[in-house]
């Protein structure tokens, strides 16, 4: 793996079983496409576990290495291991996602509609609404695509998890459909504005809070689409 | 007993394992070990996923705490985990009844035609 080394053993492991067990760590490590921090997590869990059955075998009498060989068997192979957290990454990540996704999306969808009623002086605002969602009818299917997609991430876990059958790796495809759906409307929404820009139009300083709130959260969503991907092709 | 036979019994196991307070993973898997006269004997590893599946449905918390150096992260059932523990116990009940029953032979055939 590149980089500095995440491994997290306890302290008080022997030395002896620490080279084997770093190993293993690493490998784990190295099949986990989570962030720096769930990652750091998983290991330090895993670690103390390994420490814990390291210690067993030595109170049975087994030398160090032989105890951390031991402890390594008794965990299983770590791809397979890494693969297990890689699925229940993806459904938290996917819950979090489709979250995210909900709660957002009303706030950047106010500002824009804000943004077109400054631009319409506060008049006819409903015309120009209807004007943008004819003018770019991908916009509507989008959102009618979005929205259940982001629902159905959000039963990647919590209650929505034990009452939906969606398993972690449905919900992650759906969080990241929803996020590239999302990011399909952000470019919409922004590439209009800057033609309309073009075209002469006068734009308020909301248009302005729209992009930036669209350009935010169109990051977000690529960054978000990327992990959800990951995390499902990892998963078991 | 291999993994595979217990599928679908393991949350159920994990939850009743963690009903007499905070365990963390190594723990846990003791606990099923020792109450199992060592018939469930997982691979170790697997428990920590299973654990996480639990977190992610809400029905363990898991919360990290620190001592003698080490990092640990323990469980503890959550109100859903102890309904959804109540649950599992009463299908098991009445499905391992139902099996002893059949299975026992204490029950009455339909004669045959």
């Amino acid at each position: 793996m590149a980089g500095a080394r995440l491994t997290v053993l306890p302290p008080d492991v022997h030395p002896a079983a620490r080279p084997s067990l770093e190993d293993y760590m690493d490998e784990l490590a190295g099949g986990l496409p989570a962030s720096r921090r769930a990652r750091r997590a998983i290991l330090a869990e895993v670690g103390d576990g390994l420490a814990d059955t390291v210690e067993k075998h030595q109170a049975e009498g087994a030398a160090p290495e032989q105890a951390a060989t031991a402890a390594i068997e008794e965990f299983g192979s770590p791809r397979a291991l890494a693969a297990q957290f890689a699925t229940e990454l993806a459904g938290v990540t996917a819950h979090r996602v489709g979250l995210a996704l909900i709660c957002t999306g009303p706030v950047v969808g106010l500002v824009w509609l804000a943004a077109f009623i400054a631009r319409g002086g506060g008049l006819g605002w409903r015309g120009e609404l209807t004007a943008m969602l004819s003018a770019i009818p991908t916009y509507a299917i989008i959102l009618a695509l979005v929205v259940p997609a982001a629902l159905v991430a959000t039963a990647g876990a919590g209650t929505a998890s034990r009452r939906l059958p969606v398993g972690p790796r449905l919900a992650a495809a759906a969080a990241s459909f929803a996020a590239v759906g999302c990011m399909v409307g952000d470019v919409t929404l922004i590439t209009g504005l800057i033609v309309s820009t073009l075209r002469g139009v006068d734009e308020s300083w909301l248009a302005a809070v729209a992009v930036l709130f669209s350009s935010v959260r169109l990051t977000l969503a690529v960054l978000a689409a990327r992990r959800c991907a990951a995390l499902r092709a990892a998963a078991a | 007993m291999r993994a595979e036979v217990l599928k679908g019994h393991l949350d159920g196991l994990m939850l009743a394992a963690l009903e007499h307070g905070p365990l963390h993973g190594y723990a846990v898997m003791e606990a099923l070990r020792s109450s199992s006269n060592g018939t469930f004997d997982l691979p170790t590893g697997t428990i920590y996923p299973a654990l996480h599946r639990l977190e992610r449905a809400g029905l363990v918390a898991g919360s990290w705490s620190s001592s003698e150096g080490r990092r640990r992260r323990t469980y503890k059932l959550t109100s859903a985990g102890r309904k959804e523990l109540a649950t599992q116990r009463a299908n098991w009940r009445e499905f391992s009844a139902a099996m002893s029953a059949v299975l026992d032979g204490n029950t009455s055939w339909p004669a045959p035609a």
